[in-house]
């Protein structure tokens, strides 16, 4: 039985038989690791004009299992600047067979706010298969939406995602000669078809029979696996605004010139604010700057049409004591060249694994805003880099979120400059401890911790300086396993904007496990290491490590006047390309036992066939570091 | 399930309203008031509301009102975020009153910052409710904001229920009632705090040219801590302080009109859904819509409890729908329906193959317990089907696709249900039908090399095979044998085999080789014989204990362990035998480790017989699992033999 798909805006027609539908015609090396496989999948992004662009999908999609569910379901968002149309929605069963087509009222439209986000105009249609679905079945949709605005172009990924198969698909790219569009292949190994009209360019990408693709634990992330077309204007418009995302540095002027429209701060408060800071020098106007920024704003996330670009105005966040992190970031800068600081808003890629610029295809790889202050502080750095958005981060410290990574920084004359963020390699990222234990006749531990860290390392455990006394206790004991340990005392202190140290003392009458005649002791008292890579056989892609670190522990131990030493466990040592580590104890002169380790883990990227030992590394620094010692009664 | 809807607008209410004088205004606090107030009886805590001030009334377009004023202070940066204030109602609700402010203080001055209109974003969630999205301006660590708003929302059934408890601890809540004095409400008081003040007053009211007395309600609840919720507890709706309404008696001023029926008991309520409702209706006639299939799933020489399990396993292969049918004929024909209309086709179809099955009326886990003492339909919101055969009963969910025939889903267990039917008032006990096991048999060898290998049996019954099911099944085979790889990194693992036999029976072996869990120091080995713990962390780790502890389900874990060690190592030091009980036989630990020539062998068992205790029992249950997880952490010693 012939039937016909329904015909798109831009006329993409074509004849779909239900035998193509039937399961059993999927080719079996496709089915292979894959949960669902992409029969026909077709896109279409036609740019008609500057305000005018359309996005035509048509993907037929057999679902084989429950994990891929959610690539057989219609979701697409839209806001103000856009709208969706010509939803067609049909399931069929692994015969062929139309078990479904959905109808308007079934397609749901709400509100597609992200927690983070007090209000935007974001929406999204969506509809998905009945929960109680027979697998495999086949879904056949498409839709276009209309945007007016042509500042971000869509990025087509031609097999959507992990795990899913390609039998064919193919994405087309159309723009007016005049608007100059741009495009970007990545992993693509298809046909590539151009052609040209007098007025406008075409290309057409296809590619067929892939197998599924799959990430891997601490491999390279999935945009950088699949293969994808991404998408880019030259000229665009925005609402009201139009720019140039060819260069760089149009990019720059743009955001720069939407900011130079902003309301600038009220001369009163600019007035207050010189009188608050006379006879400061730079960095310390900056350091009360920041501070009065941490003390009289919050992070409230408002995102409205060109909104999502431009700022609040300084006025604006003046009177509300809120916004979001241009805002904010634009809001500090302004304070700063009130008191005669220079500072410049700089846009990077925020989250925890620091991305890579790609700096041959200018467009929006942004998604956060920091700012940048060039002052040298105390000798220990040369630039100043500010965070905000937070209430409590340290001065001049920026966490994993930010650093690491290239920034996009827009000058006051609306020039760029690439500059990288604070840069923190493993041996910077240090946590040093120092602990004595001391027994006495009733076998009651003393335990005196002081621990050290630095640069990424201080995220670990800066946080205990924002929870009550008790609370801090309760951490404590519990990071130590020493549930019924007593806290005699504990101090925080921060040295700088990239240090961060703890001081305890606990008194514990359980350190010692009574085994037997003999008493067993872990020396290894607060760096106990127990996270282990998942384990991954066949590995083919590459071990990115984002964050490198190094440990260096000791603990002296004053044993039992009424005991001696019974065992002792061999030192150990590894040395492989992506870290270290050494563990090993040994009686001093006046008795003591004295317990040393270093653990290094290094940041880079490292052959896939150094996973074994990978894994092989931490299962052993795991164990190495609950090692026990054994002591006896020497006298009873 | 249709909740009986008592319209009242038949009611004359021209002209109508109730309303307090008591509502404070917004904006009027002074640099003292915010500056001093804190939190005496918990002043670590990030924010508290200083006031908590409710009110339900008639407004006068005839609609149950809620109104609401807080005034809340911020003590931390961590609880800045509590200054965005999500109000979410019908779209077709109005919404009113708005207004909010923010005070703060420095230098002995206070400044109060208005909350504008530029400040409230309206999002439209979907095509039924819409959202205010409030952001207070000016909030910094010190300020105190208050908002007031007054929405159209609650009924004439129930009114608006009112949290005494929020998450933060609030210093002082009062809600209000004002409703005609004709309509009698059910009170239902939930929660540990005790209520300051409780009462209701008659007072003057107007309606149209009459004058009717007015039942002003008051209740005031002073220093209420933070809600926090605690593991293994009840569920929050019966653990949160709040005040619930139901309409209980209507004692119309004209005595011959009657449209409103109110049952005075359990019994009557049973009664009347089965004469009176129309949806209850559906269950009066026959399935003869079914007898054809019915005659396709068993033979009639079949014994009874087959024919129940064949018709039971044949509904539950209907589609789940969110919309009903406009009757159950037309489900049985889509073979798909709502959970209440899947369990009324598991009834009908029960009663047509001539088997006694009725209607059970439950309230779910996370619905609370129902009140016993006041009957309210309201409390309950799921229906199962209660079967007898002979002398043996059975409890049956259609709506749930994994459950076999017998076992509810885990959150039907909750106390009691109530059987719909035109009799005496009956309550059916929701007790789990098979008993929930984990059975663990390991078989392991200690090579000469000190690596340990071998295999694991794991069997599961009853709601501990289902919830390992449901488990498997929401996330797939490949997936969950990844996360017991991954949540056993120590282990190299040759092979894993999953079996499930039923929902409620299912077996694992796992056959690897072991690390970690041995130590060589000298000449002696150090050996935990742990291969899959009854619990990797205390359950109760706080000192103090506010809520009653519930588990879900009674449990009993059977650990037996076989370890074969070399020839040249002797056992020197095994772990202390224990064998300890709970009061009653509530709960019971049993742990014994022996040498037989050259093997090993360890047998634990852990029984969960009861599974409600109250707070006295908390220090018992905590030295209980202190025990249990300190043998967990038992290693036994080898020596080597010169």
């Amino acid at each position: 039985m012939k039937f016909y798909s329904t015909l798109f805006l831009v006329s993409i027609s074509y004849v779909l038989i239900a035998q193509e539908l039937m399961i059993h015609t999927i080719p079996q090396e496709l089915c292979n690791n894959a949960h669902a496989v992409l029969r026909n999948y077709e896109g279409r992004f036609e740019v008609k004009a500057i305000d005018k662009a359309i996005y035509t999908e048509h993907r037929t999609i057999t679902i084989l299992s429950k994990e891929a569910r959610l690539s057989g379901d219609f979701i697409a968002f839209y806001d103000q600047s856009s709208k969706i149309r010509q939803i067609d929605y049909r399931i069929y069963n692994q015969h062929g067979q139309l078990i479904h087509k959905a109808n308007k009222k079934e397609i749901k439209d709400q509100a597609a706010i992200s927690n983070a986000t007090i209000y935007s105009d974001n929406r999204v249609k969506y509809y998905q298969a009945p929960e109680q679905i027979t697998y495999p079945y086949t879904v056949e949709l498409s839709y276009n939406i209309e945007y007016n605005n042509t500042f971000q172009f869509p990025r087509w990924f031609f097999l959507l995602n992990e795990n899913i198969a390609l039998e064919y698909s193919s994405f087309e790219f159309e723009y007016p000669k005049v608007l100059k569009g741009r495009y970007k292949e990545h992993n693509f190994k298809g046909k590539t078809t151009k052609s040209s009209t007098s007025t406008s360019e075409r290309i057409k990408w296809e590619l067929q029979n892939q197998v599924a693709k799959k990430s891997e634990p601490y491999g390279a992330a999935l945009e950088e696996i699949l293969p994808s077309i991404q998408l880019a204007p030259s000229q665009f418009k925005f609402d009201d605004y139009t720019g140039d995302l060819s260069t760089w540095q149009g990019f720059a002027t743009w955001i720069h010139e939407l900011n130079q429209e902003l309301d600038p701060l009220p001369e009163e408060f600019k007035k207050e604010l010189k009188l608050l800071t006379k006879g400061k020098n730079s960095l310390e106007k900056t350091k009360f700057i920041y501070q009065y920024l941490q003390d009289n704003s919050r992070y409230v996330s408002v995102q409205l049409g060109i909104g999502g670009f431009q700022p609040f105005s300084p006025a604006t966040v003046h009177k509300h004591g809120y916004g979001d992190c241009k805002a904010l970031t634009y809001y500090t800068k302004s304070m700063l060249e009130a008191v005669g600081v220079q500072a410049h808003y700089s846009l990077v890629y925020a989250g925890n694994i620091p991305n890579k610029i790609d700096k041959d295809f200018p467009s929006n790889q942004f998604n956060h805003v920091i700012l940048l202050v060039p002052l040298s502080y105390d000798n220990q750095l040369d630039t100043v880099w500010l965070e905000c958005t937070s209430q409590t981060q340290t001065f001049a410290y920026l966490g994993s979120f930010t650093a690491n990574r290239e920034a996009f920084v827009i000058h006051n004359n609306g020039k760029l400059e690439w500059k990288q963020t604070s840069n923190y390699q493993c041996q910077d990222n240090q946590t040093i401890s120092k602990t004595t234990i001391r027994f006495d006749k009733e076998l009651n531990a003393k335990i005196d911790i002081e621990k050290h860290t630095k640069a990424l390392s201080t995220d670990a455990l800066s946080g205990l300086q924002f929870l009550s006394k008790q609370k801090q206790g309760e951490t404590i004991k519990s990071y130590l396993d020493l549930p019924k340990a007593q806290v005699q005392s504990i101090d925080l202190y921060t040295q700088h904007s990239e240090h961060f140290g703890l001081k305890a003392v606990l008194s514990s009458n359980n350190l010692l496990n009574k085994i037997g005649t003999s008493y067993t002791l872990i020396p290894n008292i607060c760096s106990r290491h127990s996270f282990i890579p998942p384990n991954h056989k066949n590995r083919s892609q590459a071990i990115h490590l984002h964050i490198g670190y190094e440990q260096i522990d000791s603990v002296e131990i004053q044993i039992p006047p009424q005991m001696s030493i019974e065992g002792l466990f061999e030192p150990i040592q590894l040395d492989y390309i992506f870290g270290s580590y050494q563990a090993k104890i040994k009686q001093l002169a006046n008795g003591n036992l004295l317990y040393t380790r270093n653990l290094l883990v290094k940041n880079g990227i490292f052959e896939a066939t150094n996973y074994k030992d990978f894994l092989h590394f931490f299962k052993t620094v795991t164990h190495s570091d609950r090692k026990k010692m054994i002591l006896i009664l020497t006298e009873p | 399930m249709r909740i009986i809807l008592i319209t009242l607008s038949c009611l004359l209410l021209n002209n109508y309203s109730l309303s307090a004088q008591k509502a404070f205004a917004i904006g009027k606090l002074s640099y003292k008031d915010v500056s001093t107030a804190m939190c005496s009886y918990n002043p670590d805590v990030p924010a508290f509301f200083i006031k908590d001030y409710g009110e339900t009334g008639i407004s006068p377009n005839r609609k149950i009102y809620l109104r609401r004023i807080f005034r809340l202070k911020i003590t931390d940066k961590k609880a800045l975020d509590l200054a965005n204030h999500k109000i979410t109602h019908p779209k077709n609700s109005q919404i009113s009153k708005l207004k909010g402010c923010t005070y703060n203080t420095r230098n002995g001055n206070i400044t109060i910052t208005e909350l504008k209109s530029e400040n409230i974003f309206k999002i439209k969630e979907d095509k039924d409710y819409l959202t205010q999205a409030i952001t207070f301006p000016n909030v910094k660590v010190g300020s105190v904001i208050e908002l007031s708003y007054e929405v159209e929302y609650g009924t004439y059934t129930h009114l608006n229920s009112w949290a005494f408890q929020q998450d933060y601890p609030v210093l002082y809540s009062e809600y209000h009632v004002f409703m005609p004095s004709f309509l009698n409400y059910q009170r239902s008081i939930k929660g540990y705090i005790q209520l300051q003040k409780a009462e209701i007053k008659e007072e003057a009211g107007v309606w149209g040219d009459n004058s009717l007395t007015t039942n002003h309600h008051t209740y005031i609840a002073k220093n209420i801590p933070a809600f926090v919720a605690e593991p293994h507890s009840p569920s929050r709706v019966d653990l949160l302080s709040a005040i619930e309404f139901e309409l209980k008696t209507v004692d119309w001023p004209d005595l011959s009109y009657n449209s409103v029926y109110i049952p005075s008991n359990y019994g009557d309520l049973a009664k009347s859904l089965v004469l009176n409702d129309e949806d209850w209706g559906r269950l009066s006639g026959k399935a003869s819509w079914a007898s054809k299939t019915l005659k396709t799933l068993y033979t009639a020489e079949e014994k009874d409890k087959n024919k129940a399990k064949k018709i039971f396993d044949f509904v539950k292969t209907f589609q789940k729908t969110e919309e009903e049918h406009s009757n159950l004929q037309m489900a049985f024909k889509a073979k798909a329906g709502t959970d209440d209309e899947l369990n009324f086709i598991l009834i009908l179809m029960l009663r047509e193959a001539g088997l006694d099955a009725k209607p059970i009326l439950i309230s779910t886990r996370s619905n609370g317990r129902i009140n016993y003492l006041f009957p309210n339909v309201r409390q309950f919101n799921h229906c199962i089907a209660y079967l007898v055969i002979g002398n043996k009963s059975y409890l049956l969910d259609a709506s749930e696709t994994y459950h076999s025939f017998g076992v509810l889903p885990e959150y039907c267990i909750n106390d009691k249900g109530l059987i719909i039917h035109n009799g005496p008032e009956t309550w059916i006990d929701l007790t789990p039908y098979q008993k929930s096991k984990l059975i663990v048999q390991s078989k392991l060898k200690l090579n000469d090399d000190l690596s340990l290998e071998g295999s694991l049996d794991l069997i599961r019954n009853g709601y501990t095979a289902i919830n390992s099911y449901l488990h498997l099944n929401e996330i797939g085979k490949e997936q969950y044998k990844k996360n017991w790889a991954n949540k056993h990194k120590f282990w190299t693992i040759d092979e894993h085999t999953i079996v499930s036999k039923s929902p409620s029976r299912s077996g694992e072996k796992i056959s690897a080789a072991i690390e970690n869990q041995v130590e060589k120091i000298g000449n002696q080995i150090y050996l935990n014989p742990i291969f899959h713990a009854f619990v990797e962390k205390h359950p109760f780790e706080a000192n103090t204990r506010t809520y009653p502890i519930h588990f879900d389900y009674p449990e009993t874990y059977t650990y037996s362990t076989k370890i074969e060690i070399p020839d040249n190592y002797k056992v020197t030091n095994l772990p202390e035998s224990s064998n300890v009980s709970l009061k009653g036989g509530a709960a019971t630990f049993f742990y014994k480790a022996g040498v037989t020539g050259n093997q090993i062998e360890l047998n634990i068992q852990v029984k969960i017989k009861k599974i409600e205790y109250s707070t006295e029992d908390y220090t018992h249950l905590q030295e209980f699992f202190n025990l249990i997880l300190e043998k967990q952490k038992a290693t036994i010693v080898l020596t080597l033999v010169p």
